[in-house]
Order: C-alpha cells, then structure tokens, then sequence
C-alpha cells in the first residue's frame, strides 16, 4: 500500500470529509480499496466501518477499521464507487472512487457530532433503551417494561426517535394494543368492544405513557452510545445485497445513511427468513411482498428471481419461514399450509389442509431426515406426510402450574420450532416460558419450564400480571423470559433458544432437559433467532441491536459483529457450512436486503466481497 | 388438496446507484422534498398511508393526505404546521421530534401530495 496521502477536510454544512484517493500500482490480485480513519486529532480509529458501493451493482460491500485505523476492502470489480465511513457520535466520512486495475487509497478524518439531537439519531435500539433514564428501581422497571411490551415486532430504536408527551405515547400504546403483528390495520386505531386490544400491553398503558412522556418528551437524551468493536469483531467482510420489490423501487431511505436515523419498515419488510440450497443459491420466505411466495438470490450476481403460487382463491401465498431439505426442497410455511418448491425443477406445489382442520401450519419450521417438514401451529406442532399429503397435528399438555398462564390457559401461542439430531421436534411457547419437545417415537411430551428473572425491579404487579394476563413473546412482564426461536445442533445433543425478553441464550441438553443459560454481552439486545454452524457455535440475531452474535460453547465466550445498516431487524440467520470457517446470511426485515458475513482468519477461504 | 403451479414470475429489478430507488447518493444531498418523504414514511405512514399486502391494498387508518396542502394559503399552512406539532385526540404531536430544517422537509414533502 502506498505511504502517499493526504486529507481533504471539508468543512461547512455538508458531511462530508472525503480522502484523496492515489493509484499506487497495479495488485497482483486486482483492484481494490484501502486506506486509513483517523480522528479529528489524527489519532487511528479502530472499528469504523467503511462501505463501498459500486454504481453498477445491487450490493454494498463493507468492512471494519483494525487497531492501526487502517482498513482494506477484499478485490472488487473495476467501477465508479461510493465509499463512506461511519462511527457513532461522528459525521460521516464520504468519497467516490474510480476503481480499474489499481489499488485505490481513500483515507477519512471523522468529525465528532455536536449536536445531540444528530447523535441520537444515529441510535440503534439498544442505545436507546440504554440512554432512557433508568438510575431508580421504579424507571429501570420501565425501561425493561418498554422492552417486553414495545419491541416485539419492531427495534426500540423506530419508536424512540419520535419525541411525543404522554399524552402522544399513549395514543401509540392505545393503537399498538390493537395493532397486528401482520401490518394489517384494525379498523379502530384504539381498542373496541369487537377488538379489545393486547392484555398486557393495556396493563401497562399509563405506566409506559408516563414514563415515556416524562423521558422522551420536552427533554433529549444523553446518548450512551456502544463502544466500536475491537479486534476479532473487526475482522469480517459484510456483504449487503439488495432486495428489490415487485411492485415499486425499495425506498431510498434504507438504513444506510445513519443520519437519517431508523427508517421506515412501510415498504422495506419483505424477507423473513433464509436458508441456502446446495448449489449456494439463498432462498427467502415473504409474507409482506405482492406477487411473491419465495425468492432466490444468486449471491455471485446479485440477481433476484421471485416465485409466486396462488391457493384456491387465486390470492398469492405469502410464505414466512423457509427450511430447504437435503434434496434441496425448498419446505416454507405459507398461510397455513405448507409450500414446497423443488430448486431442481423450480415447481412449486401447495399442500392445502383438509377444510375441516382447524389446526393451521404456524410461522416457523423445520424438516425432519425423512424429507417432512414440521411447523409451529395450535398449541403445538403439525407435520406433512409429503407423499400422502396427510396432516398431522399435536398438541402440548396444559400448564401444570397456575404460575404463568392468563386468564385463559386456551389457546396458546407457539414460535420456534426445530428437530434435534434424534429426529425430535422441539417446540418454544414464549407465553408459557416453556419449551416442549415431542418424542416422535412414543409420542410423549416432554416440558421444559423456565423460570422468571429475578429482577430487583420487577414488582407483585408484574408477578400479579404473568399469573394473570396472557403473555406472549411481544409482550410480556419485564421479568419475563419469552423462548423464541431455536436450533438444534445436528452433532450435538443440544438445542440453543433465544430468551427473547431476558436478553439470554439457553442452551438445552436434550437428552435430559437441562438448562444452562448465557446473558448476552449488551444490555435489551432481544434475541431472535439461533443457528448452529458446523464448528459447534451458535448464531444468534438481536431486534434491538444492529449485529449478529456468536458464542462459543467451548470458551463461553460472545463476539458480536456489528451490521452497517440502521433497522436490520433479523428475524433468522443460517450458515453456510461449505466454507471454512462458515459464512452467515440473515434477512433485514426492515430494509429490504439480505446480509452475508465472511469471516478474515487466518485459513480463511472465499472472501470475495464483490461477488 | 395439493396445488401445483408454475412459477418464476419475474426477475427482479436491480435498483442501482448508490442502493437507492430515486434519490441519489447521501442523505444530505437529497432534496428538501426527498428528505420529507423520509420522514413522512419514517413518522407518518403508518396511520397515513394504506398497507399493500399481497394481493389485497388496505386502506389507511388516519386521514389521507393527498391534496392537504395543494395550492394552500400561508394561513392554511400555518394551520396544519401547528396541527402537527401540537396533534390531536388521536394524533400525537410532533413539536419535539423535528429540528426546524427537518419540520420544514416534512412540510415540502406534504405539498406534493
């Protein structure tokens, strides 16, 4: 890399500070882009991260500055490129660069905020749970009631960009009471005879509108902003793929410009989960997206191809989770029956439920070793015979203690679902703060129970509130722990399950239902969802923070690797094992991409970011 | 019942220039319009604008707002200017959450509706 630079430092209204960028030679490896950020003193920045944008491209590449404030990008094609640097509390740095057959040097000197107001923006969920007032038992209670009740379907960090007064909040709370997590508007924007509204969320309605209009009212926060990632965290090269809609252009305002703060999800929700095919081509279910049942993309070319099937109404079916199998069947659940697509052949077939079957196929699923696939439904689990196409269900045993439950034990919700390596399908029901797994040979039921935190804060009104009121993973008590979704590992007795409300991973033994459980290394992070890669470690995705978590079993031990866009919103992740170590791919239901992560060790293969 | 059907229905388009749909580049040489809209979707749409899901096209909630500010009078605009910042029974007002520059690219953007 050449020594010749120098800055350019752009003062004035415009963020802009751009480096010059210098042709220092031709690469033995091709073409690419590196250079140094440094602070406004000239000192390194360390875990700034720096992305790079072809104008003939659909995806964003980006990396991390290392302890030196250096960064390089991996070989990119030649082409006219953005490139731009980002760390909270800064102004962005921005450059363009004309990249052919040389190495391109692009150096930034960040800019702190002044301005609070600007900063806050820059805020990704579990900033702004961590920057709400919480120095008393009474706002720390609050703080973790705003979590449990008001970030389920969304990051903290698209409601707390708004300042309202009380009297704001609680027409929002009013309105989420009743809102569905489909984004299908009620016809009332308040609770009605006909509509009541969540049970617990209205519990805490007062509360949440007075502590919210005292603490994001008239007065701003004093941000508390995360520290930039460190060593192993920096090094990984993040590829962000665009996924464009049918019916109209993705929005521009996509997270990418951190200025513009938490953009909208109004057009920007579109995949829910992922999952690669053998080929290495990603496969996503969306349940938002007109004219769409999966999608696929093709991670060399950026190219999306969309397949849509209608039912018998001749209404597309919208799909949510996406499993493919070891034939490459490509197994989703769409609207209460299953959906497969052969990536073979491309034929997409319906398997719709007999009329009389009450019992729908549920959001999440997973597909046992005979190629059946079994998902989340009534009270428990349902499962497809494919060559019959017969249906059929199971359901879990009623609570055994009147310690959680609501007033009506009926009727529970079930999320999470996945099939251990004996072929076992474990089931999480959050509301319940239980796990359950089905002995598909004997078909007995075994319950795994998890008790509630033990949080100072928490109350005999909220312990009155989880006996009382029915729970569920979007809104629960603060001390609430809400199993989310999991993943078994298939070399390993041992299933991994996101408690999503108490900000910790459990690892279940499932030979003899033990629980161990980690807290995650960020405060409100909400963990989602869980993979498992080859090497034994798990992936886990966070509503609240803009990254994707790694834990180790053998050392306990966290990493996090934050994400280059604000709102990601990662509802699944999965791994790609064909490379070592594994690439991982999640969805950004926020903002219409889809992310990939290669990993920079030492034996590392495949990274290639341009394509 | 098992349905089969055929299926690739498209290619999807590739949005290029910097990841956006229209505006181009940073956000802070959009226009005063574009950064309106931003906000208008961040803020607004949920209870402003209609829901497209699937095959279906929902109506929305709240008021729509085409045509609020066409050809308005300075007075009708200060009228909805304070609306907005003080909201209503079932709005929430919104004098604390813009700065003025941003209050003012949400106003542009309301004038072209």
């Amino acid at each position: 890399m050449s020594k010749r630079k120098s800055l350019v430092l752009t003062l004035g209204a415009l963020i802009v500070v751009a480096g010059l960028w210098t042709a220092p030679g031709q690469t033995a490896n091709g073409a690419t882009i590196a250079g140094k950020v440094t602070g406004a003193d000239g000192s390194p920045m360390e875990g700034v991260i720096v992305s790079a944008r072809a104008s003939d491209k659909s995806f964003t590449t980006s990396v991390f500055t290392d302890g030196e404030g250096d960064y390089f990008f991996p070989t990119l094609d030649a082409g006219q490129y953005a490139v731009w640097a980002q760390a909270k509390g800064f102004e962005a740095g921005r450059t363009t660069a004309e990249l052919s057959r040389d190495e391109v040097e692009s150096d930034f000197a960040l800019m702190p905020l002044e301005d609070v107001h600007q900063i806050v923006k820059q805020m990704s969920g579990v900033e702004y749970l961590a920057s709400l007032p919480q120095s008393t038992p009474d706002d720390k209670r609050m703080v973790r009631s705003f979590k449990t009740n008001c970030t389920g379907c969304h990051t903290a960090s698209y409601p707390l960009q708004n300042r309202w007064d009380e009297r704001g909040w609680g027409i929002l709370v009013d309105l989420m009471s009743v809102y569905p997590s489909s984004g299908v508007p009620p016809p009332a924007m308040v609770p009605t005879e006909e509509r009541p509204g969540n049970g617990m969320i209205l519990a805490y309605r007062n509360e949440l509108a007075a502590y919210l209009g005292r603490s994001r009212g008239d007065t701003e926060l004093a941000p508390k902003l995360l520290p930039r990632p460190t060593g192993e965290a920096t090094q990984v090269v993040i590829t962000e793929y665009d996924l464009p809609r049918t019916d109209q252009p993705n929005h521009f305002d996509n997270g990418s410009d951190w200025s513009m703060g938490t953009p909208s999800r109004f057009i920007g929700r579109a995949a829910h989960d992922v999952w690669l095919d053998s080929q290495g081509m990603v496969w996503m279910a969306d349940d938002m997206v007109p004219e769409r049942t999966l999608a696929q993309l093709d991670p060399r070319t950026g190219e999306v191809t969309n397949y849509a099937i209608a039912d018998h109404e001749n209404k597309t079916v919208g799909t949510h989770s996406v499993v493919v199998d070891h034939t490459d069947k490509v197994w989703a659940t769409g609207e209460g029956n299953f959906v497969m697509l052969d990536a073979n052949t491309g034929e997409l077939q319906l398997f719709e439920r007999p009329a009389e079957m009450t019992a729908r196929v549920g959001g999440t699923l997973d597909v046992d070793s005979n190629g059946n696939p079994w998902a989340t439904s009534l009270n428990g689990v349902i499962t497809l015979d494919p060559a019959t196409g017969r249906y059929t269900h199971y359901e879990a045993p009623p609570v055994e203690s009147d310690l959680v439950c609501g007033a009506d034990c009926g009727n529970w919700g079930t999320y999470g679902v996945t099939i251990d390596r004996d072929d076992n399908p474990w089931f999480t029901q959050p509301g319940l703060d239980r796990v359950v797994k089905l002995d598909t040979a004997t078909r007995d039921m075994t319950v795994v129970y998890l008790d509630p935190l033990d949080l100072a804060e928490a109350t005999e009104v909220d312990r009155d509130r989880r006996r009382n009121i029915r729970a569920n993973q979007n809104a629960a008590p603060p001390h609430h722990k809400a199993p989310r979704r999991n993943a078994a590992d298939p070399n390993a007795d041992v299933v991994w399950t996101a408690l999503y409300t108490a900000d910790r991973l459990a690892r279940i033994d499932t030979q003899t239902g033990e629980v161990s459980e980690y807290e995650l290394p960020t405060p409100y992070a909400s963990p989602y969802a869980t993979a498992v890669d080859k090497n034994g470690n798990a992936w886990i995705t966070t509503m609240n923070h803009d990254a994707l978590t790694k834990f180790d079993p053998e050392t306990e031990r966290f990493t996090e690797y934050r994400l280059p866009t604000l709102g990601t919103e990662i509802r699944h992740v999965q791994v790609d094992n064909r490379t070592d170590p594994p690439t991982i791919w999640a969805p950004y239901n926020r903002t219409n991409k889809v992310v990939r992560l290669q990993f920079r060790t030492a034996n590392a293969e495949g990274v290639t970011a341009a394509r | 019942m098992t349905v089969t059907r055929a299926v690739v229905v498209g290619i999807g388009l590739v949005a290029l220039g910097g990841g956006l749909g229209y505006a181009q580049g940073p956000a802070a040489s959009w226009t005063q319009t574009e950064r309106g809209e931003a906000w208008f979707y961040q803020r607004c749409s949920i209870c402003h604008m209609g829901r497209i899901v699937k095959d279906n096209t929902y109506q929305p909630m709240a008021v729509p707002l085409a045509g609020v500010l066409e050809d308005t009078s300075p007075e009708r605009e200060q009228f909805v200017r304070a609306y907005i910042q003080q909201g209503s029974l079932m709005m929430p007002g919104f004098r604390y959450s813009f700065n003025p520059e941003e209050f003012d690219e949400l106003m542009a953007y309301l004038k072209t509706l």
